[in-house]
C-alpha cells in the first residue's frame, strides 16, 4: 500500500491544531486578565498559530514522492489485540488487584504474540510480578490489592 | 582551595562513607533502571534512610544514589527504549539502536565510560569555577532563560534528517500544545480539561516517553514482525577499538563542558544538557546524517552531558541554596531536614559538608563505573529473552512507570491513546524526540515568556535590550535557517 506519509501526518496534525485554537476559546478567563498582556490563552494562541502554519507550510513544501509502503497489515490485528489488553488492564487494575491484573496481562499478551509454552509462559509472568511486587513492597510503594481484597482485609 | 577538597577526601574516604557511596550507587542504579522512579523518587525514598547519619554522611548516600539512578534510567533507555528519566531521553535516540544491533553491551559500556568521564570533569570544573559561576547564573533573567529554551527547541534540526526539518519543528509545536494541557499554575486557569478531573494535573513527562517510546517500540516490534526485532548480542565485547575512543574522545570533552555550564543555569538541568549536547554533535559531525541510527558519539554525547549536568547542578544548590532542577530540589528538601541551610555561608560554616559531597562525586563516579562494569554483559542478557515474552514484559515496565507516578488508571488509558497515535506517526516518519523535548520545555517557556513580558511591560523589546539576550536570539535565528543556508550552500 502506497500513501504519502507527509502530507497524510501533516493533515491530521493541521486538523488537531484547528481544533486546539478552537478550544483556546473554552479557557475561562477572569475580566482583569482579559486586560493582561499576557494571560492563559496568550501561550496557546502563539503555539496554536505556529503549528498551523508550520502544517500548511508541511502540505505545501514536502514533496509528494516520499511515500512509504506501510509494513505488516496483516500484523496490525496482533498489535490492536495488544492496545485493548493494555486498556484492559488499566479498568481492572483497581478490581483485581496489581497481582491477578498484572499476571492475566502478561499471559493473555504472551499469548496474543504467538507463545504457546504454558509452563514458560506462567513462570515468567508469576515471577515478573511477584518480584516487582515484592520490590515495591520493600519501598513501601502502594499497588492496588484489589476490591476482594479489601473486602476482607 | 587544596585544603577544602582535602578535608573532603578525608571524610569520604573513612570504612563507612565508602560503604555509604557504594550502596547509594547500587540502590540507584537498581531504582534508576525501573520505569517511573527516576533520581527524584530515588532520593526521596532513601531520604528517611539517611536520617540516622551525620548531614555528610547523608549527603554522600544522596548524591550516590542521585548518579546510580540516572545510570540506571540509561540502561533501560538504551535496552527497551523505555527512558525513565527526561535526562536520557536522548541517550535512547542512539543508544537503542545500538543494543537493537546486537551491540548492547558496547552501548552500555559507553554509557558507563561517558557518564564516568562527564561526572569527572565536570567535578573538577566545579571545584574550580563554582564561586564565579554561582554569581554569573544570578545574572541570568527571565528572558534569557527564554530564548535560552527557544534555542534548545530549534535544535530539533539535529533530530530531523535531510528534508524532516519542517516535520521535526511540527512535532515541536504539538508538544508545546500537549504542555499546556492543565491548570496554568500563575493563573489557576483549567487548559484543555474538557471538565476531566484526571486531567486537571495535566499529561506527566513520563506517560507521554513511554507512549511515544517504549510502548509505541514494542506495538511497532509487533507491527514490523521478527525481522524487525533485536538481532541477539552479536559481539558480547565491551571494549572498544582505538578508532571508537578517539573517535569519542572530543566529544566526551566538548559535553563534558556543555553539560556543566548548562547544570549551573538554575531550571535547564540535564534535560536541556543532553539535548543540547546531542544536537551540536550532529551538527559537527561528519557523519551527522548517522545519528539515530546507532552511532556511538551519538550515544556518548548526551550520556556525557547529563552527568556533567547533575554535577553542575551542584553549583547553585550549594553556593546559593537555589535548586537548578526538581532532583536537586528534593536535595535541598534533605539538607535543611539535617538543619543545614545550604547558600554562601555553606563554605565557610560547614565545609566539611560542602567539599564531602564534591569528594563523593569523584568517588561515586569511580564506584558506578567498577560497579556497572561487570554487570554490563548480564544486564545485556535481557535481549536474548524471545521476542514473544519481551514485548509484554516492555509493555509491563511501561504500564508500571505510568502507574506509578499518579496511581491514576486513567493514565493508563492515555497511554493507550497515545501509544496508537504515536505507532500512526511513527509510520509516517515523524519524529518523537522533537514532541517530546517541546513538552518538556513547554511550562518553563511560558513561565520565562510571561515574567519577560510582565517585566518588560507588555512590550517585545526584551529580546533585544541585553547583549545576552540579543547573542542568544542571533543564535537562535542562525540555528532556525541553518538547514536552508546549508541547503543553499549544497546547491
Amino acid at each position: 500500500m502506497k500513501y504519502n506519509d507527509n502530507k497524510l501526518g501533516a493533515s491530521i496534525l493541521l486538523a488537531l491544531f484547528i481544533a486546539y485554537v478552537y478550544f483556546i476559546g473554552d479557557i475561562h478567563l477572569d475580566f482583569w486578565a482579559e486586560e493582561e498582556t499576557f494571560h492563559a490563552r496568550t501561550f496557546p494562541y502563539l503555539i496554536g498559530f505556529a503549528g498551523i502554519t508550520l502544517s500548511v507550510l508541511t502540505l505545501i513544501l514536502t514533496s509528494d514522492s516520499t511515500g512509504t509502503a506501510l509494513p505488516g497489515l496483516q500484523r496490525l490485528p496482533s498489535a490492536l489485540m495488544l492496545v485493548v489488553m493494555v486498556s484492559g488492564y488499566g479498568l481492572v487494575l483497581d478490581v483485581l488487584g496489581f497481582i491477578i491484573t498484572s499476571i492475566l496481562f502478561l499471559m493473555g499478551s504472551f499469548t496474543i504474540l504467538g507463545e504457546r509454552q504454558w509452563l514458560r509462559m506462567s513462570i515468567t509472568a508469576t515471577a515478573l510480578v511477584v518480584c516487582f511486587w515484592l520490590l515495591m513492597s520493600s519501598l513501601d510503594i502502594y499497588l492496588a490489592s484489589g476490591i476482594w481484597w479489601d473486602a476482607t482485609e | 582551595m587544596l585544603d577544602g577538597l582535602i578535608l573532603g577526601f578525608h571524610t569520604v574516604l573513612s570504612l563507612e562513607n565508602l560503604v555509604l557511596v557504594l550502596a547509594g550507587c547500587a540502590v540507584g542504579t537498581i531504582i534508576g533502571m525501573l520505569p517511573g522512579l527516576g533520581p527524584i523518587s530515588a532520593i526521596a525514598l532513601m531520604i528517611p534512610i539517611t536520617y540516622g547519619f551525620d548531614p555528610a554522611s547523608g549527603m554522600i548516600l544522596l548524591a550516590g544514589v542521585y548518579y546510580g539512578a540516572i545510570f540506571g534510567g540509561s540502561t533501560s533507555s538504551i535496552l527497551i527504549n523505555a527512558p525513565g528519566v527526561a535526562g536520557t531521553v536522548a541517550t535512547s535516540f542512539d543508544g537503542y539502536p545500538l543494543a537493537k544491533s546486537g551491540h548492547a553491551s558496547k552501548a552500555l559500556a559507553i554509557a558507563a565510560y561517558a557518564s564516568f568521564a562527564g561526572g569527572t570533569i565536570a567535578a573538577i570544573l566545579l571545584v574550580i569555577l563554582a564561586p564565579y559561576l554561582a554569581e554569573l547564573s544570578l545574572g541570568f533573567q527571565s528572558a534569557d532563560y527564554f530564548v535560552l529554551m527557544l534555542l534548545g527547541l530549534c535544535l530539533v534540526a539535529a533530530f530531523a534528517t535531510n528534508g524532516e526539518y519542517l516535520k521535526a519543528l511540527l512535532m515541536t509545536c504539538f508538544g508545546l500544545a500537549l504542555s499546556t494541557v492543565g491548570t496554568d499554575l500563575t493563573s489557576g486557569v483549567q487548559r484543555f480539561t474538557f471538565g476531566q478531573m484526571d486531567l486537571i494535573d495535566g499529561i506527566s513527562f513520563l506517560l507521554l516517553a513511554m507512549g511515544t517510546f517504549a510502548m509505541a517500540e514494542a506495538l511497532l516490534m509487533v507491527i514490523r514482525g521478527p525481522e524487525a526485532s533485536f538481532t541477539g548480542l552479536r559481539a558480547p565485547s565491551m571494549m572498544l577499538e582505538r578508532q571508537e575512543i578517539n573517535d569519542i574522545s572530543p566529544v566526551v570533552g566538548r559535553s563534558s563542558v556543555l553539560g556543566f555550564f548548562v547544570g549551573v543555569l538554575p531550571g535547564a538541568g540535564a534535560t536541556i544538557a543532553s539535548f543540547l549536547a546531542y544536537g551540536m554533535e550532529k551538527n559537527l559531525a561528519k557523519d551527522g546524517d548517522q545519528f539515530g541510527k546507532g552511532n556511538i558519539k551519538g550515544l556518548a554525547a548526551p550520556e556525557t552531558a547529563n552527568n556533567a549536568a547533575c554535577t553542575g547542578s551542584f553549583v547553585p544548590l550549594l553556593t546559593l541554596g537555589i535548586p537548578g532542577s526538581g532532583t536537586t530540589a528534593v536535595l535541598l528538601g534533605a539538607l535543611i531536614a539535617y538543619g543545614i541551610q545550604p547558600g554562601p555561608r555553606l563554605f565557610i560554616d560547614q565545609p566539611e559538608i560542602f567539599w564531602a559531597v564534591i569528594a563523593s562525586m569523584y568517588v561515586g563516579n569511580l564506584f558506578l563505573l567498577v560497579l556497572n562494569l561487570p554487570l554490563i554483559p548480564y544486564i545485556a542478557k535481557i535481549l536474548t529473552i524471545p521476542r514473544t515474552l519481551l514485548i509484554p514484559i516492555i509493555m509491563f515496565f511501561s504500564l508500571m512507570g505510568v502507574y506509578l507516578v499518579s496511581f491514576n488508571t486513567f493514565d493508563i488509558q492515555i497511554l493507550a491513546i497515545i501509544a496508537i497515535f504515536a505507532v500512526a506517526l511513527r509510520l509516517m516518519a515523524f519524529p518523537m524526540a522533537p514532541l517530546l523535548l517541546g513538552f518538556i520545555l513547554g511550562s518553563i517557556l511560558e513561565d520565562n515568556l510571561r515574567r519577560a513580558v510582565t517585566l518588560a511591560d507588555g512590550q517585545w523589546s526584551f529580546l533585544w535590550e541585553r547583549p545576552i539576550t540579543l547573542c542568544l536570539i542571533l543564535l537562535t535565528i542562525v540555528v532556525l535557517f541553518s538547514p536552508l543556508v546549508r541547503k543553499l550552500f549544497r546547491r
